[in-house]
């Protein structure tokens, strides 16, 4: 892992670039570019950016070698990996990864490839047979990504991983890996110095520290140590990302996948994660986040609009993908992005408030109405 | 009867099923009451407010109309409007108004016409503010809703002891008034 957590600019760091998805699920033919700071993609239920998000991290978590196993990484056990990963992220039925292609006539067979900012590159063909092959990857080593699924996870931690490894339990694994990543030791001296930087303010809103204790998490305030099971499941939220921090796995060079970070937040605490996700990317973690989250999309607009404005620590690049269900015959969805909200051709919650509006101004002209 | 009032760049033209409509701010009744309330309290200058329009709809009641240019005045109007300050400037005025009439209407009460602003201001009559805004701040037509949502939030909050019904409304969104034509003067819009 890396040494030290300096104030680089996340340009500097070794970042995701871009990707390319070829009759993946709801994704027909796109390409994305990445920001190497934050990446925030939006857009209705439905239109894919959960299975974005999981896709991404399984080429993250899988296509580059790990900072803790530097192994070969030949072909056949790269195709062996994604299998594995994109059967326990997705969770098919009978694990048919062929699932996961867009349906067409007759066979068929997605294709997806990855491009990092060092010119580095990754790739492979899924079939609709469930069959992986023709993965290739340059990549190297890669620092660690951790996943944040939707759910929190900190409460389900106790026991987690050995039910999961006897397929006890039926969520994906997102959850597994995020417990595992937990489990991880915290690091102490010096760089746990600086990543308190990052950690304090998410320990002054949910008023302790997180630790763990035969196997269980608490957090210790002015008041002793309360079980993570009897503090709200904001502050629940809150820990996972400090103790991710504190225990490492998010590092300079890092990646954070989110699927709705906003979910159980109070607006208060909405706006500490956007700050707090505006740290992260500074300090050089790449940042990728699904939201549907009004607040939360337009304090990082804002950031992104007023990046002179704003205190230094919270400047990084941001990029808004809007992701909208085609119509007619066409399959999949549209992508459109910009640094701004106002950059997508479609922005369904400024529309739901667009639409509150119209509702609330239907709602008074009937009440202005004697009739 | 069809009552015409230019404030802030703006021409309203209430039509025939307004009963009454008149520019408050800029009333006898106004200038000789609630205006005439002033002075200073801990170094501190207090004045009373007003709002720019009363009207009164033949079936619907009471409207308390406040109006702001505030294109060509981004930089000023910026954090007013984003902050939701100019929600609370009109709220006062709306406190303020509401006061100004009923004390016009005990000081004056052969005035049928203030007779009939008492008799609107009454329980389970419906009184309206509207903050009608003209800002091109925001140049995003997405965000223009939203944003006029947000404000009336906030004036709704710092309006809610009143009990009233009250609307942002903008020139680039559906007026909502009935029988009440809204158009610029020449040169609106123009730094």
């Amino acid at each position: 892992m890396n040494d030290s957590l300096v104030d680089q600019p996340p340009g500097e760091a070794r970042t995701l670039q871009s990707a390319t998805i070829s009759k993946f699920g709801l994704f027909s033919n796109e390409e994305f570019t990445f920001s190497p700071g934050i990446n925030i993609f939006i857009g209705r239920n439905g239109c894919g950016k959960s299975q974005l998000l999981k896709l991404l991290y399984a080429i993250v978590k899988e296509c580059g070698h790990s900072p803790k196993n530097d192994s070969v990484l030949d072909a056949e056990k790269l195709e062996h990996r994604l299998a594995g990963k994109l059967a326990g992220l997705f969770r098919p039925d009978n694990q048919r990864i062929g699932r996961l292609v867009q349906r067409g006539t007759g066979r068929s067979s997605a294709a997806v490839s990855a491009g990092f900012s060092d010119g580095s590159t990754c790739g492979f063909k899924l079939s609709s047979l469930d069959r992986i092959s023709g993965a290739r990857s340059n990549v190297g080593v890669l620092e660690e990504a951790a996943f944040l699924p939707s759910r929190e996870a900190l409460a389900l931690f106790e026991g987690f991983i050995p039910a999961y490894e006897k397929r006890e339990l039926s969520l994906d694994a997102t959850y597994y890996d995020l417990c595992v990543a937990l489990s991880q030791s915290q690091i102490r001296g010096r760089r746990h110095g600086k990543l308190q930087e990052l950690v304090k303010p998410l320990e002054h809103e949910m008023r302790g520290r997180v630790s763990l204790e035969g196997g269980r998490f608490y957090l210790t305030g002015r008041d002793g140590s309360i079980e993570a099971h009897l503090v709200s499941e904001g502050w629940r939220k809150l820990a996972v990302l400090a103790q991710l921090i504190i225990n490492g796995t998010l590092t300079q060079n890092g990646f954070l996948f989110w699927d709705e970070p906003e979910a159980n937040l109070n607006p208060g605490m909405v706006v500490q994660l956007s700050e707090t996700l505006l740290r992260l990317a500074r300090q050089g973690i790449q940042v990728f986040v699904a939201s549907h989250d009004y607040l939360l999309t337009t304090r990082l607009s804002l950031a992104s609009e007023y990046a002179g404005q704003i205190p230094e620590d919270l400047r990084c690049p941001v990029k808004f993908f809007g992701l909208v269900r085609r119509g007619g015959d066409e399959k999949g969805v549209a992508v459109s992005s910009g640094a701004k909200l106002a950059d997508l051709a479609d922005n369904p919650i400024l529309a739901e408030y667009a639409a509150l509006y119209d509702y609330e101004g239907g709602l008074f002209e009937k009440s202005l109405s004697k009739d | 009867m069809p009552t015409s009032i230019d404030v802030e760049n703006q021409h309203f033209a209430f039509g025939d099923a307004w009963r009454l409509a008149f520019k408050y701010d800029d009333s006898a009744l106004y200038r000789r009451g609630p205006e005439r309330l002033k002075g200073e309290l801990e170094g501190h200058s207090q004045a009373t407010r007003a709002v720019d329009v009363v009207a009164l709809h033949q079936a619907e009641g009471l409207l308390l109309l406040e109006a702001k240019d505030c294109r060509g005045h981004e930089i000023a109007n910026r954090t007013r409007i984003r902050s939701g300050g100019i929600a609370l400037e009109v709220a006062l005025k709306v406190r303020d108004t509401v006061a100004g009439l009923l004390g016009a209407a005990r000081n004056e009460p052969a005035n049928t016409m203030l007779l009939e602003v008492f008799n609107a201001l009454r329980q389970g009559q419906q009184l309206t503010v509207v903050l009608w805004l003209e800002d091109d701040a925001q140049r995003d037509p997405l965000m223009v809703k939203p944003q006029l949502q947000a404000l009336n939030a906030v004036l709704k909050k710092h309006l809610a002891w009143l009990n009233v019904k009250s609307l942002v409304l903008s020139s680039r969104v559906a007026n909502r008034l009935r029988d009440l034509h809204v158009s610029n003067l020449p040169g609106a819009g123009q730094t």
